[in-house]
C-alpha cells in the first residue's frame, strides 16, 4: 500500500458499522460505499471532534450556562417576588441578570464573570434582607418563602442533605446559591484550562443516541498524536480549525432540536457578518444559480433567506429548488468567509438533490475552493458522476494530489466495513456502483 | 464458446487477407498493453482488422473506414456453431474521456461490412480497457443507451482470456 503521508489522520475501530477506517483528511477525501457502512457515522465523529477542539472554551461556557439555567431562573423569581420593593431596582436587577448570561460566552475571563454573578447574587439578598422590615401580609409571605425554598433545594439538589429550615422565615440560603455557582465556575475553568477529552466524550454520547464510543479514535496530524479517546486531554488542533457538517441542503431554516448538527449550520448561517463577494460567489451566482441568495433581516419576524434570482425576482429560500439551496449554502459560507484554509467542510451525499449536470458543477466547485483557498472537504458519495469528477477534473486542475479515495467494504464479521484505501484509483468504486447495472440487468428485461 | 485457431485461419483464408493475421500478443502488445508477455501462451493469432480494411479500402478505391482492432472465431464444445468477435483494444486510455459513442459504432459497422458474407459475427463487441478503468467503461456504456446498444461490452485483458481462451 502506498504510504500514507498527511497533515491529517483519522483512525477508527470498532465504531458501529466501522470495523476499520484509517483515513486522511487533507485535501479532498471521498468515502464511498453502501448504504449503513458508516460513512455518516465517520462525518459525525470528524464535525464533533473538531466542533468540541475548535470550540472548546465556547462549548464549555454553554454548558456553564446551561448548568446555570436554573440558577438565573431563581435569581428572576426572586426578584419577581420582590414586589414590594421599587419597579425601579427590580428593572435594575432583570437587566443585570440578562447581561450576565449574555456576556457569558464572550468573556476572557471566567473569574471576573463569576465576581459579577456573586456581586448580583450579594445585592440581591441584601436587597432581600431589606424586606424583611417591610410590612408583607403574612400569608404571602410565608407561601413565598416555602416556594422559593422548593425551587432552591431542586436547583442545590439535596433534597435529603440540606433541610431549610422553614419557621427561620425569609431565610432562603443565598449562602448556598453563591457556593453552586462557584463550583460551576471553577469546574468550568479547569476545564479550559486542561481541556479534558471527557467533554468531547460527552459530546459524542449525546449525538449517537445509543451512546456507544469508537473502540478506538484518533487523530495525529503531522504524525503527532492529537486526540486520542484514551488520551486524557484534547490537544488544539492547528491544520484544521473549524468544521461545518452538511448533511443535507433541506437544512435551510430547519429548526431541528434533535439535529445539533442541523441547528449549528443554521446558527452559523444567521450570524451577522460582512457580506464578501468573491470569484467563488460570483461563480456561483452568475455560472450556476443565475441568482444570488441573501439573508434579509426580519423586522417583526426572525431574519431568513432569500434567492434573488438575476431577473429581480425574489423567493424565499424554502421555495426554490433543493439544488438551488445546496448551492447555496455554499455561497453563503464564502459570503461570511466561513470557509478557509483552516476549514473542514464535511458533505454527506452532496449531489443529493442535483441534476447531474449540476453534481460536476458541484464537483468542480469543491475542487476550486480546495485548490484556491486550501478548504478541506470529506465527501460521502453514492455517486458515479461525482466521484469521476472529483477524480478528473482535479487532475486537470494539477490538484490530484490532494484528492484520496476510500471504500467501504464488507469486513468478515457481519454488518461491519472496512475502509479501503484506494489513493486515486476509483474503479473499484465503479464495480460498486455497477452493481446496480447488474441488478437492472436481472429483474429488467 | 471458445476461441479456435483453425477457424481464424479459415476466417483469413475466406477473406483471402491471410497476410493480416497476427499474433495476438504482439497486437495488444502494439495497441498498448502493459501487462506482462506472453498474456496469451497458445501460440493464438487473430486477424488485424485495421489491416484488412486498408486492403479492402485499396482494392475497392474507397476512404477507409473505421475498424475494430481485431476479429477471431470463436465454437462450440462439438464444433458445429462459430461467430466471429470483434474486440477492440483501450489500453492507452487514462479516461473516458475521449471515448466517443460514434466512434465505437462506426468501428462495430466498419469491421462488420469487412466480414460480411463470413461467418456470422457474435451480437456482443468487445471493448478492452485497462483493469483500472473497466467498471468506469462499463458504466460509462450502460449510460450511453440507447444511444449505444447493451450489447457492446467493456472487459480488460484477462477478462477477456478467461472468457474466450482456454
Amino acid at each position: 500500500m502506498t504510504e500514507i503521508k498527511s497533515n491529517i489522520q483519522v483512525n477508527i475501530e470498532d465504531f458501529r458499522a466501522i470495523d476499520k477506517a484509517n483515513i486522511v483528511v487533507d485535501g479532498i477525501t471521498v468515502v464511498a460505499g453502501e448504504n449503513g457502512s458508516g460513512k455518516s457515522s465517520i462525518s459525525k465523529l470528524l464535525y464533533f471532534l473538531y466542533k468540541t477542539v475548535a470550540n472548546y472554551d465556547v462549548l464549555v461556557k454553554k454548558n456553564l450556562i446551561s448548568s446555570l439555567r436554573n440558577i438565573t431562573r431563581f435569581l428572576d423569581i426572586v426578584q419577581q417576588e420582590m414586589r414590594f420593593s421599587d419597579r425601579k431596582l427590580r428593572n435594575e436587577f432583570r437587566h443585570e441578570s440578562y447581561e450576565l448570561r449574555k456576556n457569558l460566552i464572550a468573556s476572557e475571563n471566567l473569574e471576573e464573570e463569576l465576581r459579577n454573578w456573586i456581586q448580583i447574587i450579594n445585592r440581591l439578598e441584601t436587597a432581600y434582607d431589606e424586606l424583611k422590615d417591610k410590612i408583607i401580609p403574612e400569608t404571602v409571605r410565608r407561601n413565598t418563602i416555602n416556594r422559593l425554598n422548593h425551587i432552591m433545594k431542586d436547583i442545590l439538589n439535596m433534597e435529603d442533605q440540606y433541610q431549610i429550615e422553614k419557621e427561620k422565615g425569609l431565610d432562603i440560603s443565598f449562602l448556598q446559591i453563591k457556593d453552586f455557582v462557584q463550583s460551576k465556575f471553577k469546574e468550568a475553568v479547569g476545564k479550559i484550562n486542561s481541556r479534558p477529552t471527557s467533554l468531547f466524550i460527552e459530546e459524542l454520547r449525546n449525538v449517537f443516541s445509543e451512546g456507544e464510543l469508537p473502540k478506538k479514535f484518533e487523530v495525529l496530524e503531522f504524525d503527532d498524536l492529537i486526540v486520542s479517546l484514551k488520551k486524557k486531554d484534547l490537544s488544539i488542533p492547528y491544520s484544521i480549525q473549524n468544521a461545518i457538517y452538511i448533511d443535507t441542503p433541506m437544512v435551510l431554516s430547519i429548526e431541528d432540536g434533535s439535529n445539533i448538527y442541523w441547528d449549528d449550520l443554521n446558527e452559523l448561517l444567521l450570524e451577522k457578518g460582512t457580506t464578501k463577494n468573491d470569484q467563488f460567489t460570483k461563480l456561483i451566482s452568475n455560472e450556476i444559480i443565475q441568482g444570488d441568495v441573501i439573508l434579509e433581516e426580519g423586522i417583526y419576524s426572525a431574519d431568513d433567506f432569500m434567492f434573488k434570482r438575476k431577473d429581480g425576482a425574489t423567493f424565499h429560500l424554502n421555495d426554490v429548488a433543493t439544488g438551488i439551496k445546496s448551492f447555496s449554502i455554499l455561497q453563503l459560507l464564502l459570503k461570511k468567509g466561513l470557509l478557509t484554509d483552516k476549514t473542514l467542510l464535511i458533505i454527506d451525499e452532496p449531489e443529493s438533490h442535483l441534476h447531474p449536470q449540476w453534481i460536476v458543477e458541484y464537483a468542480r466547485l469543491i475542487i476550486l475552493l480546495n485548490k484556491e483557498i486550501g478548504v478541506k472537504f470529506f465527501l460521502a458519495t453514492h455517486n458515479p458522476d461525482m466521484v469521476s469528477a472529483i477524480r478528473y477534473i482535479s487532475e486537470k486542475e494539477r490538484s490530484l494530489d490532494k484528492v484520496n479515495f476510500y471504500l467501504a467494504k464488507k469486513s468478515k464479521e457481519k454488518y461491519k466495513f472496512n475502509y479501503k484505501f484506494l489513493d486515486k484509483e476509483i474503479d473499484p468504486i465503479f464495480k460498486s456502483f455497477n452493481i446496480a447495472i447488474d441488478r437492472i440487468d436481472q429483474y429488467g428485461v | 464458446m471458445k476461441y479456435s485457431r483453425v477457424e481464424t485461419l479459415n476466417l483469413a483464408a475466406q477473406i483471402n487477407k491471410e497476410e493480416c493475421l497476427e499474433d495476438l500478443n504482439k497486437l495488444i502488445l502494439r495497441e498498448g498493453c502493459s501487462d506482462t508477455m506472453p498474456v496469451f501462451k497458445k501460440n493464438e493469432v487473430v486477424l488485424d482488422m485495421d489491416c484488412v480494411e486498408y486492403e479492402l479500402a485499396t482494392t475497392e478505391g474507397r476512404t477507409f473506414n473505421k475498424s475494430m482492432d481485431s476479429a477471431f472465431v470463436i465454437v462450440n464444445d462439438d464444433g458445429t456453431a462459430r461467430e466471429i468477435i470483434l474486440v477492440e483494444f483501450r489500453f492507452n486510455y487514462q479516461s473516458l474521456k475521449n471515448l466517443d459513442k460514434d466512434d465505437l459504432l462506426d468501428k462495430v459497422s466498419g469491421s462488420t461490412n469487412a466480414l460480411k458474407n463470413t461467418f456470422s459475427i457474435h451480437q456482443r463487441y468487445i471493448f478492452i480497457f485497462n483493469s483500472n478503468l473497466k467498471q468506469q467503461a462499463i458504466n460509462w456504456l450502460f449510460r450511453k443507451y440507447p444511444r449505444l446498444p447493451l450489447s457492446y461490452i467493456a472487459l480488460d485483458i484477462n477478462d477477456l482470456k478467461s472468457v474466450l481462451f482456454i
